[in-house]
């Protein structure tokens, strides 16, 4: 049982956020049915309410679709998913930001870095 | 509905007090774990719940009721050492448990036994220790109880056997039962747990929901005991 | 459920029990056969003999290590906490306890009994056979309703004796189960004072002047039913408000 999640961190955010990055890399479509809470709870070794949470966040923003007796279905299309790419590139370059920033550098000197490193590439 | 509730519960042992005035209230649906360090009272209120010990002051029910034969068939419990008799083999315990608990699912039970390879005929005595506490487990997990007590479950164990008794008790959830874990191992558990619980010194330091726990602290339940319980 | 536990003890002490009865008998009719066909002396036979004889003994000092066994082991030791958690009432696990020691300590009684009459039947020839027939039949044509009541009385009042026997067993145990050291000697220190101190309430009451000459049946009942019942109360009492295993 890899452990994919950090302890420090609430562990239904990182299942919110792991699960909104499948959506956006393709990993779930469209009308994709998830898998039921106990098969994920067991995939990553994490408690059933944990998932069930998690699913209960993505439903409430509309991101999932909970059908009563068959499950839970994607519910998205072109713009939610630039949505959710828009909302998870801020989170990743606020926290780089935050960690650039811990280190002494300015926000101009960042963002130098940023383009010599994307230009070497 | 609460499956276990403690009021003003204390238990004395001559004049060492393993217990101080606990107030708890577990709910049903619920993964918990009851963690501290060893000698901090962790035993001791399983033993109270399972009537093994009876309290010195204040009460203890289990879904309201007092601890009695009848509590008893609501209750699987797992203790911390070999408590099955040694001359009998897995397919005895499976009779055996099938005639005393009217909840024990043997089509369960076995299936988890044949899935681990183990021979019903080989007497426990026989066993090796992983082993034996596997077949310990899954008599235990295999009953459709309201309240299962593991005191220790994962104590001396190897790490795939550990993750073979987390899966189970993933895969046995019942959002109509309580599970509560006893242990001092808890980086190898807490993403299992809805609740923790601290005890220390006979008292309920903190009682909270996991992941709020982790916002608040911004550490992991295992950091923040280690904090909690610096010596 | 009592008589599911009494079942499960019932198959802890076959697993010994059975073998020594196995060995008894074979040994039985071993010195049987050899009564029968007068190969009755030399060094072969009076090894047998012996044998034979350190079976019996040895059976019944078996039947009473099994049943403490049985007791300490499954309510006492790490099985305890099974047993303790099975839906069960502290009393109830007593009942099938004492049951287990009862039931056991007649098998023990009869087998030792069967093997003898086994030695006899096999050695006898016919016409001791007959004899012996005879002999019994005349012993129970002498047995007149006096004769029956008096019997009668006796085998209740030597079961009762056996009873208060194990209860003594199982309430040195829990006495002893209170203590953390020296156990051993609890126990045998308190077997040594309740049987002390019920042979001194025996002599004192039953045979005071009180009760005249001859003491009524009844007070032979109450000096085994008195103790049966205390000791059957302490062990319940220790079990169920004193537990501490581990």
């Amino acid at each position: 049982m890899p452990r994919v999640f950090s302890e420090n961190v609430p562990i239904y955010l990182q299942l919110i956020e792991m699960l909104k990055v499948s959506i956006v890399t393709g990993e779930y479509k469209a009308d994709d049915k998830l898998p039921p809470v106990r098969e994920l709870a067991l995939r990553y070794g994490v408690n059933p309410n944990t998932v069930q949470r998690a699913y209960s966040e993505l439903e409430r923003e509309g991101i999932v679709q909970s059908e009563r007796t068959s499950g839970r279905y994607i519910n998205i299309d072109a713009q939610k998913i630039n949505e959710l790419k828009k909302g998870i590139s801020e989170e990743y370059i606020r926290e780089l930001f935050e960690r650039l920033r811990q280190i002494g550098l300015s926000g101009k000197e960042i963002k130098n870095l940023v383009n010599k490193w994307e230009e070497n590439k | 509905m609460e499956t276990l509730v403690c009021e003003g519960l204390s238990k004395s042992y001559g004049s060492k007090l393993a217990l101080n005035r606990i107030d708890l209230r577990l709910e049903e649906g619920r993964i918990v774990g009851l963690l501290g360090p060893n000698g901090s009272g962790k035993t001791t209120l399983i033993k109270l719940a399972s009537r093994l010990l009876v309290p010195s002051e204040g009460r203890i029910t289990i879904c309201g009721e007092e601890p009695s034969e009848i509590t008893k068939a609501l209750i699987s419990y797992l203790p911390d050492r070999n408590f099955l008799p040694d001359w009998m083999n897995s397919e005895e315990l499976l009779q055996m448990y099938g005639d005393f608990f009217g909840d024990f699912d043997e089509v369960k039970a076995l299936e988890m036994l044949n899935n681990l390879n183990i021979d019903m005929k080989m007497p426990i005595k026989k066993m090796s220790k992983g082993t034996r506490d596997k077949v310990q487990l899954i008599l235990t997990m295999s009953r459709h109880a309201k309240l299962y007590l593991l005191d220790e479950p994962i104590a001396g164990v190897d790490p795939a056997s550990r993750d073979y008794i987390l899966n189970t008790i993933i895969n046995n959830y019942d959002e109509e039962a309580t599970v509560l874990i006893s242990t001092h191992l808890i980086s190898d558990v807490e993403s299992v747990l809805d609740e923790a619980i601290f005890l220390k010194e006979g008292e309920i330091f903190l009682h909270k929901n996991s992941d709020e726990l982790r916002e608040e602290t911004g550490k992991s339940i295992d950091e923040y005991f280690r904090e909690v319980f610096r010596c | 459920m009592l008589g599911k536990l009494v079942k499960y003890d019932f198959k802890a002490m076959s697993k010994i029990m059975f073998p020594i009865f196995m060995v008894m008998l074979g040994l039985s009719l071993v010195l049987g056969l050899m009564l029968k066909l007068r190969l009755d002396n030399g060094w072969v036979f009076g090894f047998i003999a012996t044998a034979f004889i350190v079976a019996m003994i040895g059976s019944g000092i078996a039947s009473i290590i099994c049943i403490s066994n049985r007791f300490n082991q499954g309510l006492l030791k790490n099985e305890g906490y099974l047993s303790f958690a099975l839906p069960v009432k502290t009393g109830t696990h007593i009942i099938a306890k004492l049951l287990n020691g009862v039931i056991w300590s007649v098998f023990e009684g009869l087998a030792v009994l069967a093997s003898i009459c086994i030695v006899g039947m096999i050695a006898a020839n016919s016409k001791e056979l007959l004899e012996a027939y005879r002999f019994i039949l005349k012993m129970f044509g002498l047995m007149d309703k006096d004769v029956i009541i008096g019997l009668l009385h006796a085998v209740s009042l030597s079961t009762l004796e056996l009873i208060a026997g194990v209860c003594l067993i199982y309430a040195a145990y829990a006495i002893a189960h209170l203590f953390e050291k020296h156990k051993s000697l609890v126990m045998a220190g308190v077997i040594l004072l309740f049987i002390v101190l019920r042979t001194m309430l025996t002599t004192n009451v039953i045979f005071s002047d009180a009760f005249g000459i001859r003491p009524e049946i009844w007070l032979w009942y109450l000096q085994s039913l008195i103790p049966i019942a205390v000791y059957t109360f302490i062990t319940w009492f220790i079990l169920d408000k004193r537990l501490n295993l581990e």
